[in-house]
């Protein structure tokens, strides 16, 4: 272990000689060792990579992910990490001169064109509509009577974000609840947030153009169309902008000499983390990366400190956790049991990993192109993760842990839900906080190599991304223009079957989950008649899905409808609803004579 | 030194991979693809359709020889079985689903009827109590409960049955039914009452609800005993509504 322990903290080289550099990247490096023994180690470990990636890749994509074999995709990962932390531990960190060759530009304009790749792709979304978990979003907004009532509505049912309510309820008081406005707001927030990956990276990473590279990447990914289109997903959006506020203000805490500045800082920074963890719990795990990030600095009293700050983040956790507790009268969560094969310790870092290099969406590859095309997708990918992975031997030790280490901490919280998930799918929403890591990574690479030498496959891969993205937001078109023909269509039922001004009882069956990857309504049709309609409409879903609240497929074979209620189903070709059957008016059987007048009224 | 024991990490990651590699393609050999086991369902289950049902069950059956963990093809067995009112040997097959998928609360509930039907009352109610268990919002496994038990003469756990099938099907008559006959059982004749009028609300030519109502006027203290079986199909999914209405 000790040899590993100086291997990862890379103040010793394989060879015996010193690289000391730290977290803002100097470097002050040593004679190179000998070629050959480098070269074989390198082949060794390419070698050792490559099969374990084979064997990955066969069994992710030709095995059908059961249950049974969970256990192999951790088994499979730890083969990984052990091989990732040999092969770099064999082949060392090879410095290459700082690049001093980027255009004088890039740093002062680099802003605006994050600003710019982070927000025109998005403006596609900006006619969506409202989707799936948005219409009860909404309606709790709506229903409630101010600030405060919005806040303590139970709208994420098991979760407490208030911050996110309170933004629901902002917006249906400044501009009437119009989903335009929200999706505004939307893309606000997630240019907001790869300015300050830009501006952190800037701190972090030892020049300007690396600092481009990484906010770009992080702008233009497609793996973060579904948080920045679906509105229910907003609430990733405020986590990810308060917690990174909150490392922006740390960095100024370590900065600034003078006391009463630094004070304020550091209370600015634990405001912001609070401010996160009442966005969504994704920001759970940012003590650990705040720790990891003070231990991996230079200096006297590095442990004091680390402890001193992660204590103080750790107090605003457990304030944290005590507020959720007394809101929710739980901690709340899903309810899954926690063992490790059920979750995607340590694959879900990984996997992650694996999306932002591989963000292939399946669903719409199969479904709009020729099967080849996947396969021509896949390997300009492979060839773009070989760059990666080429480039990761010039990035200092310290960085390169403080980068992996940002991935695997924030998405400890999504360990129990990604074990088989993939990019650009109803869950990347997850990997939205997480991949900033992966990005600030790619901009270290693009930094070590240098402006001329990596500034073409650097553009070429964020023109790669930034095309996939465009494509990705197209499903989520659809889906809303699905879901506004599935509410229309759902008014005008409810204006047909409407008796004397009374609106008819709904069960509705067979709604639209998704389209290719993208929510469309799954449960939240009546909350969407209800907002549609301007009045309460009685409407029950037919699920089996627990906890939903709705009526099982199976009692629904045997309920007797009555007069006036309809069961009512989604039509997949028109895209329009229909009615399945209908109560019809009953006529009551003299039973006895004494009785049925009685029997009549009292039902 | 080090260097051996990197790259002895190296090697052992990979030999790692590989035997993982292994270990899941022999499980993947011992399973058909999804494409094959449907395959063999859906034609078997045309077979059964058209009146071949030899046929369609050595074709299950040679299925299940090849691969026996498969639970698409044991379960049409099983259901074949069902609907051939070959009992035994379709709660064997169910209970072989079931080994095979636990918290299946479908396989539960179908081997509890195979029981039921065989005579085996006790061990029937146990899986249906599993079903209910598995499946708590289905309220026709409640309901079945409640149904079953009434003939077991244990009115008051049929009560709670009962009460829960109202609450999870307050649309379908024969949890007001079972609800009834578990009140009037226990000797709440005027809930029992209610709730027969409430089935026959729901469905107002139900015998079942009319001649215990009449029965219950007439004779509030005489036991429902000509009332305990309540006519009740095996739930169908909803697709076969749908069918049936289109």
């Amino acid at each position: 272990m000790s040899v590993l322990a100086t291997a990862l903290s890379k103040r010793g080289h394989p060879e015996g000689t010193t690289i000391v550099n730290t977290a803002a990247g100097e470097t002050r490096s040593a004679p190179s060792p000998p070629q050959a023994i480098l070269r074989k180690d390198r082949l060794a470990a390419a070698i050792a990579a490559a099969v374990v990636l084979v064997v990955i890749v066969y069994v992710r994509s030709t095995v059908e992910p059961a249950q049974d074999i969970a256990w192999s995709y951790q088994v499979l990962t730890l083969c990984l990490v052990a091989v990732a932390i040999a092969g770099r531990a064999l082949t060392g960190f090879r410095p290459q001169k700082p690049a001093s060759d980027e255009p004088a530009g890039l740093a002062r304009w680099g802003w605006l064109l994050v600003l710019l790749a982070a927000s025109l792709p998005y403006l596609l979304t900006l006619k969506i509509g409202l989707l799936s978990d948005d219409y009860g979003l909404l309606a709790a907004a709506r229903g409630s009577t101010g600030a405060l009532q919005a806040i303590r509505s139970d709208a994420f049912v098991a979760f407490y974000r208030p911050v996110t309510l309170f933004a629901w309820w902002l917006g249906d008081a400044l501009w009437s609840g119009s989903p335009i406005g929200y999706h505004a707001l939307s893309i606000t927030l997630h240019t907001l947030n790869s300015l300050l990956v830009y501006i952190l990276g800037r701190r972090l990473i030892p020049t300007a153009y690396g600092a481009l590279a990484a906010a770009l990447l992080f702008a233009l990914h497609p793996m973060h169309v579904e948080s920045v289109t679906w509105l229910a997903a907003s609430s990733d959006l405020f986590c990810t902008a308060f917690s990174l506020s909150s490392l922006l203000l740390l960095e100024h805490y370590l900065s600034t000499s003078s006391k009463p500045g630094r004070l304020a800082f550091l209370l600015g920074a634990l405001l912001s983390f609070l401010l996160a963890l009442l966005s969504k719990e994704a920001a759970l795990a940012l003590p650990g990366f705040v720790v990891l990030r003070l231990a991996l600095l230079d200096g006297p009293h590095r442990a004091r400190r680390s402890l001193g700050i992660g204590g103080a983040y750790a107090l605003v956790f457990v304030g944290y956790g005590l507020l959720r507790f007394l809101a929710l009268g739980k901690i709340g969560g899903y309810a899954m049991p926690l063992s490790f094969w059920n979750t995607a310790f340590p694959s879900a870092p990984l996997l992650m990993l694996g999306d932002v290099l591989f963000p292939v969406n399946r669903t719409l590859f199969s479904a709009e192109l020729h099967p080849y095309a996947l396969w021509f997708a896949v390997a300009l990918m492979a060839a773009g993760a070989l760059w990666w992975l080429r480039g990761i031997q010039h990035v200092p030790g310290r960085r390169l842990w403080l980068w992996l280490g940002f991935v695997f901490l924030m998405s400890v919280p999504t360990w129990l839900f990604l074990w088989r998930q993939s990019a650009a799918t109803e869950w990347s929403r997850f990997a939205y906080l997480p991949t900033i890591g992966a990005a600030w990574l790619f901009g270290d690479l693009c930094a070590a190599r240098g402006w001329r030498r990596s500034a073409p496959t650097a553009a070429a891969i964020l023109a790669v991304a930034a095309a996939l993205t465009i494509w990705y937001i197209t499903p989520w078109r659809q889906a809303g223009r699905i879901s506004s023909q599935v509410v229309a269509a759902g008014v005008k039922l409810v204006d047909r079957l409407s008796t004397d001004g009374e609106p008819p009882v709904l069960y509705v069956t067979d709604l639209p989950a998704a389209w290719r990857g993208a929510q469309v309504l799954a449960y939240s049709y009546p909350q969407a008649l209800n907002l549609a309609c301007g009045r309460p409409v009685p409407v029950r879903m037919v699920t089996s899905r627990p906890g939903a609240g709705g009526i099982h497929p199976d009692v629904m074979a045997h309920w007797k409808l009555k007069p006036g209620e309809h069961l009512i189903s989604y039509d997949a070709r028109a895209h329009t609803m229909r009615i399945v059957r209908s109560g019809q008016a009953a006529v009551f059987p003299n039973l006895s004579p004494e009785t049925p007048e009685r029997m009549i009224a009292e039902p | 030194m080090k260097r051996a024991l990197l790259l002895s990490l190296l090697v052992a990651s990979a030999l790692g991979a590989c035997a993982t590699l292994s270990a899941v393609v022999a499980s993947k050999a011992r399973q058909p693809t999804i494409q094959f086991t449907t395959q063999i369902a859906a034609g078997a289950q045309k077979l059964f359709e058209a009146g071949q049902r030899e046929e369609a069950r050595s074709a299950l059956e040679e299925a299940l020889e090849i691969a026996p963990d498969n639970l698409i093809v044991r379960r049409e067995l099983a259901m074949q079985l069902a609907a051939s009112g070959e009992t035994e040997a379709a709660a064997e097959q169910f209970r072989l689903v079931l080994e095979a998928s636990p918290r299946d609360a479908g396989a539960a509930r179908k081997l509890a009827e195979m029981l039921y039907a065989a005579g085996d009352r006790e061990n029937a109610i146990t899986y249906l109590r599993l079903a209910c268990d598995w499946e708590p919002g289905n309220g026709m496994h409640w309901i079945t409960l409640a149904q079953w038990l009434l003939t077991m003469d244990d009115p008051n756990t049929a009560l709670g049955a009962a009460r829960k099938s109202v609450e999870m099907a307050p649309g379908v008559p024969e949890a007001h039914l079972a609800l009834g006959f578990s009140l009037w059982e226990t000797g709440d004749t005027e809930g029992a009452e209610k709730s027969f009028v409430d089935a026959l609300a729901l469905e107002p030519d139900n015998a079942s609800a009319k001649s215990a109502l009449s029965a219950l006027r007439a004779n509030p203290k005489a036991l429902p005993l000509s009332g305990r079986s309540i006519p009740l199909e095996s739930p169908q999914p909803i697709s076969n509504i749908l069918e049936s209405v289109e």
